[in-house]
């Protein structure tokens, strides 16, 4: 009778340590799964934050360029808004009846001056410009 | 850009003007216009050349938005 009652502990005793032994090893499994998916969470945190970076950077860049071109568009209208002040400020009718060769010098060299401009802000801004670009006169005066 | 020649003529300088002009151009036809047209024909320039300006601008913008970043050096 004592030896099937020690027999029977042992069968428990060899039944609790395989339970424990497959215990031990799902948790084992289960950490590796964990440190897995911990390990793919860090990539994708280290790669949102990247990107959230780049976002920032490029959001403060893109910004520095709205303000320059809202600048250089302003800028853009200066000449127009300095010929309409010259116009509303001088009486060129007037002015051409009692001295018509002085207007005309000034006529004709602010003329000049607005081809050259033209001429300066139509020139290709990279590259290599031709050489024998440039104004020619073919003016029959 | 071609040269334009530019005369402005009023009562005082009529008579020159047609004997110099014929004397250099050689014919006593010309195209007139009034001094408002004039200021018209200016305006309507620096109209032009705001637009030209502006439109170089926003490719500028255009090419520095699209531009890609440079890379850092690495020591």
């Amino acid at each position: 009778m004592f030896s099937s009652i020690r027999i029977a502990l042992i069968l428990v005793v060899l039944a609790g340590a395989g339970g424990a032994f497959m215990y031990v090893k799902n948790l084992q499994a289960n950490l590796e799964t964990a440190r897995a998916n911990v390990a793919k969470m860090e990539v994708a945190l280290a790669t949102s934050e990247e990107s959230l970076a780049l976002e920032r950077s490029e959001s403060k860049r893109l910004g520095e360029l709205n303000t320059q071109l809202s600048s250089d568009l302003q800028r853009a209208e200066q000449y127009g808004d300095e010929l309409r002040a010259t116009l509303n400020k001088h009486n060129l009718t007037h002015l051409a009846n009692k001295k018509p060769g002085l207007i005309q010098q000034r006529m004709q060299d602010a003329t000049n001056k607005l081809w050259d401009d033209l001429e300066s802000i139509t020139a290709p801004t990279t590259g290599v410009q031709s050489t024998d670009s440039g104004t020619a006169d073919t003016s029959s005066n | 850009m071609n040269d334009v020649k530019i005369y402005v003529v009023s009562k005082e300088n009529y008579d020159e003007f047609v004997k110099d002009f014929e004397a250099k151009n050689g014919a006593d036809a010309y195209i007139a216009i009034s001094i408002k047209d004039y200021e018209n024909l200016s305006l309507n320039f620096a109209e032009l050349r705001r637009y030209i300006e502006q439109q170089k601008q926003i490719i500028v913008y255009y090419e520095n938005a699209v531009k890609p970043e440079e890379e850092q050096p690495s020591d």
